[in-house]
């Protein structure tokens, strides 16, 4: 896990979304799980907005909430459209709803039982896109890679790691560098066909 | 303080047909909304010019729209309407129709949906289906509809006790309704082992629990009651009918849809009572959808679908006539047209002109739609209840 080269995988998980959902991979960087709230009336949004779900204030700041939510469901993925998922089945996805009202289609790891607490977190996914991923509540997380998706197919944190940003130019991607290594990562580097004016920012870790 | 509601009374609606289905298609949506039309007015005796008004509904039609579809089939309109709600576009289209025709805006409009099939075309559509489900439901396995449905489906078996062989029992009877449908595209006989039997897909959703992505167009005309009689066309009166967008929205998960909402209004309008309902076609994208169906539109209460499923029978001949013409699980899902192919059934039974079994002198039909799962649920909840008009 401590390789500092990247190894780019033939295929990855999806990597498009919005510019506003891109910023949870602030989260990501430092371990800390993030949401938009509504600085008039403190709704908590997920999926990420543009204006409050409750009172339609367009003033979302994001901040760390309750990471605790409850699994409501779960599935066992035996058939995916995407070629990284489909090399990978099954796959254990659930639903968590949580205290603050959002509702989180999230990654499970081994050991969440459906009805339980869970413990969400944002870790990095196979295409350096932040995702939601529960866990068991208070449990040690002792990998077992036998199963899809473990701990091993995310990355939590950057500590002692290399940053890749594909649009290195943007004011974004200037952030998050900032971001990055007051988050412990050793270097950040741009590729030399930086795409430019791309909506999203693609980060890859090595 | 809302307002009562007008009620559709001259409203007629004629004229059912369907483009036979195709697995894929080679052709462009505009092709299959062509023939659709053609066959609205080869059965209803029209020029294309007397139809003043369209209501499409379609996810294959980009870059184009409704208004590029009428220069493109040489359609001169006085009024248009495009639906982007999937299973829900049929029953919410034949609503706005029915009030332009009620208020003289359009004289003969044609409701269509259709969409095609090709390599690729369904993954297409989901990846990219909305911003939410790009951002926060794709990314979790990239299994569109299914993982959702999934979801939904294991939440309400821990919940309240249904079984597979409940969901099993509804896509056994459909497939039963589908063998004597000429052009349903799954005829073969299926038992309820079969089901069992079927890989899992997203468990505990099976193969047999999800409809299979084709081509096809379904269509109808929406007109006045004196011009049908001008016309001289058998037709079914509008009884009443209800949509709901976003309902329940704090619901943590979804159990329930809109129609909870409207559906004493919904009965209330077409003065019925549940018994009086001939013939029911769900939205049937999966049979736990259907089964919410029964109960938010009232005939058994939250919780008892299970229980409903396994007290009555669901073919053409049963207790509880449902999905007619094997519904979507067994004829396919032609992406907007599988929401139009219940109201088109409906219709042919009301109408005594069943292309599969006919429930014998069905007088009465409630349709239902469902659709559009943005992110964790769908949002988009119809029902219309079809009564005879002269024939």
């Amino acid at each position: 896990m401590n390789n500092p080269v990247s190894i780019i995988e033939p295929s990855t998980a999806p990597v498009a979304r919005s510019a506003t959902a891109s910023e949870l991979v602030r989260g990501a960087f430092q371990q800390k799980f993030i949401m938009q709230c509504c600085t008039q009336c403190a709704a908590v949004q997920y999926p990420p907005r543009e204006a409050c779900y409750q009172c339609l204030s367009v003033d979302l700041e994001w901040s760390e909430v309750e990471n605790k939510a409850q699994l409501l469901a779960s599935t066992l993925l035996h058939s995916s459209n995407e070629p990284y998922f489909a090399q990978r089945l099954p796959w254990r996805t659930g639903l968590a709803s949580s205290p603050t009202g959002a509702a989180f289609v999230c990654h499970l790891l081994p050991g969440c039982m459906v009805g339980d607490q869970v413990e969400l977190s944002l870790r990095f996914d196979s295409a350096g896109r932040a995702v939601v991923v529960a866990q068991p509540e208070g449990e040690s997380k002792d990998a077992d890679d036998s199963q899809h998706p473990s701990a091993e197919d995310f990355l939590w944190g950057v500590q002692g790691r290399v940053v890749i940003f594909d649009d290195v130019d943007s004011d974004r991607a200037v952030a998050a560098t900032q971001l990055a290594l007051a988050s412990g990562a050793v270097a950040v580097i741009g590729p030399d066909q930086a795409t430019g004016g791309a909506d999203e920012l693609m980060i890859r870790l090595g | 303080m809302s307002r009562a509601r007008a009620d559709y009374e001259g409203v007629a609606v004629a004229v059912p047909v369907t483009v036979p289905y195709s697995k894929q298609s080679e052709h462009s949506v505009h092709w299959w909304i062509a023939k659709a039309l053609q066959m609205l007015c080869k059965d209803a005796g029209i020029a294309k010019d007397q139809i003043d008004g369209l209501s499409l509904a379609s996810f294959t039609l980009a870059p184009d729209g409704p208004v590029a579809v009428a220069q493109h089939l040489g359609l001169e309109l006085r009024w248009i309407d495009g639906i982007s709600l999937g299973g829900a576009s049929s029953v919410v289209g034949l609503r706005h129709a029915a009030r332009a025709v009620q208020s003289g805006d359009a004289n003969i409009i044609a409701c269509i949906g259709a969409d095609i099939n090709r390599p690729g075309a369904f993954r297409d559509l989901v990846t990219s289906f909305s911003r939410f489900s790009q951002d926060a439901a794709y990314p979790y396995g990239a299994a569109g509809p299914n993982g959702s449905f999934a979801l939904l489906t294991d939440h309400y078996m821990r919940t309240y006790g249904a079984r597979a062989e409940d969901f099993g029992k509804l896509a056994v009877s459909q497939r039963e309704n589908a063998s004597a449908n000429p052009i349903a595209l799954l005829r073969k006989p299926m038992s309820l082992q079969d089901y069992l039997d079927s890989r899992p897909i997203a468990e505990p959703i099976r193969l047999f629990d999800c409809v299979m992505p084709c081509a096809g167009a379904e269509a109808y005309l929406v007109m006045h009651e004196d011009t049908a009689t001008e016309l001289g066309l058998p037709y079914a009166k509008l009884a009443s009918a209800i949509e709901r967008h976003n309902a329940f929205s704090q619901d943590p998960i979804q159990f329930r849809g809109g129609w909870q909402v409207d559906s004493d209004e919904l009965w209330g309008m077409a003065g019925m009572e549940h018994s009086d309902i001939d013939v029911v076609q769900t939205y049937d994208d999966y049979p736990v959808i259907s089964m919410m169906q029964f109960e938010d539109l009232g005939f058994c209460a939250k919780g008892e679908g299970p229980q409903f499923v396994r007290e009555h029978t669901f073919t053409t001949d049963g207790s509880f006539p449902h999905n007619t013409s094997g519904g979507q699980l067994s004829t396919g899902q032609a992406g907007a047209a599988g929401g139009h192919l219940g109201t088109v059934e409906a219709l042919r039974q009301v109408l005594g002109r069943s292309l599969g079994n006919q429930v014998p002198d069905a007088q009465t039909a409630l349709v239902s739609g469902f659709g559009m799962i943005n992110y964790d649920r769908g949002l988009c909840s119809a029902a219309a209840i079809l009564t005879q008009g002269a024939q």
